[in-house]
């Protein structure tokens, strides 16, 4: 070891050059995939105390790196792909009388996703598009059931969608008709449904 | 043959957003983010033990330590799909189920907004960083394998020395520029290896951009306008260079079909 007076540097030596940092799951949010001449620049730089430095690089050298497999969530997987598969569809596309999904719609709906992923497994709702063409979620479990629906913009705003649903929560009835929705929250009213914990 | 996102509607298989601060909150204003950040994250996310190593620089000995409770507060879903971390100098999100840009930046504020609030009544921002990590895998072996068909002809972020190799590598660039008077550090790693399992080819795309403030040489900001907005703009003008740097390095047909420029 050539210098012993600073620990960032010691451990640095002590690195094979070739060694990756960033490629394991790591609660430290300093690691990221840039080499480690790279990131003990960026620390260095970045007033970090050398404590946190060294831990961070003895921490990942310490655990596998990531199965190359990344694992995607299955429920939020299939749901994206449920929507993907109706965009471009036809008029027509059950058949029948259906509408074309509009694409803003399934937007709204791949952003809905987001936060649905987000509540506890046994809420999370299916998807559907219906012959209007609209996407819909629906849940029912004990205790909770869910039918929601997502309908085109009324009216010139910054939010995306509309949306109305039905709910049934402890025998509890809900219906919400028409609550905008812009993509960066859900109504907090159907938060409220999705996440609170009185079931 | 060709390839395949990683996901339906886009290829990013993971999405970090990181907020350095100019100096550490102070301890007790900490502990008490940490409690207020625990009742604003999903349901099913536990704090993680902190694990720490020390070093004894005069006798060299190294220990172990991992306890409960302590800083920083790094908390972690079930699934392993969301990670989210509050330390002394930084908070950080990081997330295995990003859907969209509008919803990621929401849920970032609803996660972290109120914390953020208290935050910034101690400490100024002193950068914002985003990190995508985008994952092609390839539909067939590395008989038929051709790279060229997911990353431009002419890649600028590829040293062509490893074109030439047998078809694993990686490459690594790294750079700063003067935006906005901050320094921005744009990281670039492409990996090209096998997945685990079937041994099939696969191209790991890394991209990072952190802008930082008040350093030497690139400009001053002005402190009253490192806030909550800053931050906020900060993370837009990232996420829009971050997909343009992404649509610079694969073909435009990829960029089409994974919406990058939606």
């Amino acid at each position: 070891m050539s210098v012993v007076t600073n620990p960032t540097v010691l451990v640095a030596d002590s690195i094979p050059a070739t060694t990756k940092l960033g490629t394991f799951r790591s609660n430290d949010l300093n690691i990221t995939n840039m080499s480690i001449p790279f990131q003990l620049m960026n620390w260095a730089t970045s007033g970090q105390n050398t404590q946190v430095v060294s831990s961070s690089i003895l921490r990942a050298l310490g655990r596998p790196s990531t199965p190359q497999w990344y694992t995607a969530d299955a429920w939020l997987s299939e749901t994206l792909s449920a929507l993907r598969s109706f965009r471009g569809t036809q008029s027509g596309w059950d058949g029948e009388n259906s509408h074309a999904p509009i694409p803003e719609t399934l937007d709204a709906a791949e952003m809905l996703s987001a936060f649905f992923s987000e509540a506890p497994a046994d809420r999370r709702p299916s998807v559907n598009v219906g012959p209007d063409g609209f996407p819909s979620f629906a849940r029912n479990v004990a205790d909770f059931y869910l039918h929601l629906v997502v309908e085109p913009r009324r009216h010139p705003s910054n939010c995306i969608a509309n949306l109305t649903w039905y709910a049934i929560r402890n025998g509890e009835k809900v219906f919400e008709e028409g609550v905008p929705f812009d993509g960066t929250s859900l109504p907090k009213e159907l938060s409220s449904l999705l996440n609170s914990d009185d079931l | 043959m060709a390839f395949n996102p990683i996901n339906s509607p886009h290829s990013i298989e993971r999405c970090s957003a990181t907020v350095v601060f100019s100096e550490n909150v102070p301890e007790k204003l900490l502990r008490k983010l940490i409690v207020d950040l625990s009742k604003t994250l999903p349901q099913g996310v536990s704090r993680t033990a902190s694990r720490a190593f020390k070093f004894d620089v005069t006798t060299g000995q190294v220990t172990t330590e991992v306890e409960e409770g302590t800083l920083p507060g790094a908390f972690i879903s079930a699934d392993k799909q969301n990670q989210f971390m509050l330390a002394p100098n930084a908070l950080s999100w990081t997330t295995e189920r990003y859907v969209r840009w509008k919803p990621f930046v929401g849920q970032l504020d609803s996660f972290f907004g109120p914390v953020l609030d208290g935050v910034l009544e101690a400490v100024s921002p002193q950068s914002v960083r985003l990190e995508y990590s985008d994952r092609f895998n390839w539909a067939g072996d590395w008989n038929d394998f051709d790279v060229k068909t997911l990353l431009r002809a002419d890649p600028a972020f590829v040293a062509q020395r490893v074109l030439s190799g047998d078809g694993r590598w990686h490459t690594h660039s790294g750079w700063f520029d003067k935006v906005d008077n901050l320094r921005r550090l744009t990281n670039v790693n492409i990996d090209v290896a096998d997945l685990v399992g079937p041994m099939t080819p696969t191209v790991g795309i890394f991209t990072l951009m952190q802008d930082e403030a008040n350093i030497s040489g690139y400009g001053p900001s002005n402190p009253e306008d490192l806030n909550k907005a800053f931050i906020a703009s900060r993370l837009e003008n990232l996420h829009q260079g971050l997909k343009k740097l992404l649509a610079d390095i694969i073909v435009p047909q990829m960029a089409e079909k994974i919406g990058l420029s939606s």
